[in-house]
């Protein structure tokens, strides 16, 4: 190893509304698309390449993926192949209590996971939106999530027609 | 940003964590939820409509949602006696009669033969189908079901005529391949069926009620892959049951068998499997034993009663069995079988665990000369409800014992090596 070299170098992002984060390389290389990038320049060439703009993230939410890489920047990461095989038993508490953010921080954050490959964050990401369906009617799930009812009133009322035989019955 | 916003490849990820019920509430919300949904054969795949007597009244919004493609439907608890829930799940296959793969039929009544044929008829890609303990009350042996595209059928029903008048129905099918039965006694009528079946392959028999199907010399179809509770008793009648291996020699490919050989010539029953049949999967209780024609390296066996001999010989195949479990239940199991055999198939074996589920105290000696033919074991357990009085005479004996040196009882029923 180069000894004038940090062992976990700097490295800096851009989010797509031009604030720069730093973060280390260890923590940056869980995402699989920065990875990939790193991977093509050689790594090497990290401390030369600049700030890497990340045109999908915003600032608000790049700051949210920075601290989750951040604290899990010494944790073996399962692979998407891995992932899928996964049980929701056990999730750490530190990640559950990450999660508590509203919706529209939480969609962001899962948009973000995907675009730059975090397969982990992805999916603690996506089953928590799992979690708040879980034992819910379609009309809270409506209420819950801001979903129109795009059914047309022929439907509706078809239904209400069929509900009416049955609540006769 | 909203939820249905997210990009179709997040929804069907999130749909995917979702059970049976909470899917299909999603499903309601919004058509462009139940869009997302067909587009996914994963999701499709997975997704069970699951109508019983308490949620046959939320489907009533599923008629107009024909777009949903659904593959697996589950009916079960229903009366249809009563003519307008028969008329609501007559409905509603109708609407997916073209994309159902997969049907089951559980404890569900049926009036007369015209109404279970009712449900099934239009069924053009039907490919799996269970019939689970449902009742028609006038059955017709007219009415003869043709399912164009049916590959597999399960059965499981109490009486045997109502087996035989539903197996009539399904008779002669050219498409199915596989058959499965469950917990049923087998008469003469069931192979009338099988041979009715050209295409058939693959037999399943499911729960003791079916071992006596194996209390025979032949078998009256070739077989290329067979999954049984077990290859039946052995037979008094001076008919070994290798005869009926013997019957599908050259066309067993694949053999699942739940429990491994019972009775004195089980040993015999599996050596002849190791050895004659040329399986290209054998599997054995939990354990596989051949894969893809190459027998597998086992470490750990457990079997009990008058599996003895079959126990025996899987030690005799295969040397890497490292830890032995055998368990008595039966009072009249015979563990002298383990006294007269060449010692040095235990030679390998470093953990043993013995237990007694019976007051017959007679067995413990044996069980003391079994364990001085293992000579390496290591590790050593006996559970056995009578040993609670003989402690003296065990403490005297068990240090002459090969390795077991040191020991320890706990409670009044196990003997630990330590």
């Amino acid at each position: 190893m180069d000894i004038d070299r940090p062992s976990d170098p700097q490295v800096s992002v851009v989010s797509s509304d031009g604030t720069m984060f730093h973060t280390t390389l260890k923590s940056i290389l869980l995402s699989g698309t920065i990875k990939d990038m790193i991977e093509h320049i050689g790594e090497g060439g990290v401390e030369n390449m600049g700030a890497i703009p990340l045109q999908n993230v915003d600032s608000k939410t790049l700051e949210i993926v920075i601290k989750w890489i951040e604290h899990h920047k010494d944790n073996i990461q399962p692979t998407s192949e891995e992932i899928k095989d996964k049980t929701a038993d056990f999730i750490d508490p530190w990640d559950e209590n990450f999660l508590e953010m509203d919706l529209d921080k939480l969609y962001n954050l899962i948009t973000a996971a995907n675009y730059l490959n975090i397969p982990q964050l992805l999916w603690l990401s996506t089953r928590k939106i799992a979690m708040l369906i879980k034992n819910r009617t379609p009309q809270e799930i409506r209420s819950l999530f801001n979903i129109e009812d795009d059914w047309t009133p022929q439907e509706i009322e078809a239904v209400q027609k069929e509900n009416q035989w049955c609540e006769e019955k | 940003m909203e939820f249905i916003e997210l990009p179709e490849e997040i929804l069907i990820e999130i749909f995917g964590y979702l059970k049976n019920e909470d899917l299909w509430n999603i499903l309601r919300a919004s058509r462009r939820c139940a869009e997302i949904f067909s587009t996914s054969s994963r999701l499709v795949n997975i997704f069970q409509l699951f109508i019983d007597d308490k949620t046959i009244n939320l489907y009533q919004r599923i008629e107009i949602y024909p777009e949903i493609r659904l593959k697996n439907i589950v009916i079960k608890y229903l009366n249809l006696f009563d003519s307008n829930q028969l008329q609501n799940i007559t409905k509603i296959i109708e609407n997916y009669k073209s994309s159902i793969l997969n049907l089951s039929i559980c404890d569900t009544a049926f009036n007369s033969s015209e109404d279970f044929n009712k449900i099934l008829k239009n069924l053009t890609n039907l490919e799996n189908l269970k019939i689970h303990r449902i009742y028609i009350k006038n059955f017709d042996s007219n009415i003869k079901i043709l399912l164009k595209s049916l590959r597999s059928i399960s059965i499981e029903l109490r009486f045997p005529a109502e087996t035989r008048n539903l197996l009539d129905i399904f008779k002669n099918n050219k498409t199915i391949q596989q058959v499965e039965l469950n917990n049923s006694l087998i008469l003469s009528y069931f192979d009338d069926f099988l041979i009715s079946l050209p295409n058939l392959k693959h037999l399943i028999l499911n729960g003791i009620g079916t071992v006596d199907y194996f209390n025979r010399s032949n078998l009256p179809i070739k077989l290329e892959k067979l999954e049984a509770f077990s290859l039946g008793f052995y037979s008094r009648n001076e008919r070994p049951r290798i005869e009926i291996l013997k019957s599908q020699k050259g066309f067993l490919k694949e053999l699942k068998l739940e429990n491994l050989p019972s009775d004195n010539d089980g040993g015999k029953v599996l050596k002849f499997l190791m050895e004659n049949m040329n399986l290209e999967n054998f599997q054995c209780g939990a354990n596989q034993l051949i894969v893809n024609s190459k027998k597998q390296k086992i470490e750990e066996i457990e079997f009990k009663n008058d599996q003895i001999c079959a126990g025996l010989e899987m030690m005799r195949h295969f040397e890497s069995i490292k830890k032995l479990k055998f368990i008595i239940e039966q009072a009249e199991t015979n563990v002298d079988l383990f006294l007269n055999i060449p010692t040095n198939i235990f030679d390998n074996l470093r953990d043993l665990e013995i237990v007694d589920k019976t007051y017959n105290g007679l067995k413990f000696w044996s069980y003391i000369e079994f364990i001085r033919n293992c000579r390496n074991i290591k590790n050593l357990k006996i559970y056995a409800k009578n040993i609670n009085g003989n402690n003296k005479r065990l403490t005297e004996i068990l240090p002459s014992v090969n390795c077991i040196k040191k020991f320890q009882f706990i409670d009044d029923c196990l003997i630990q090596s330590c």
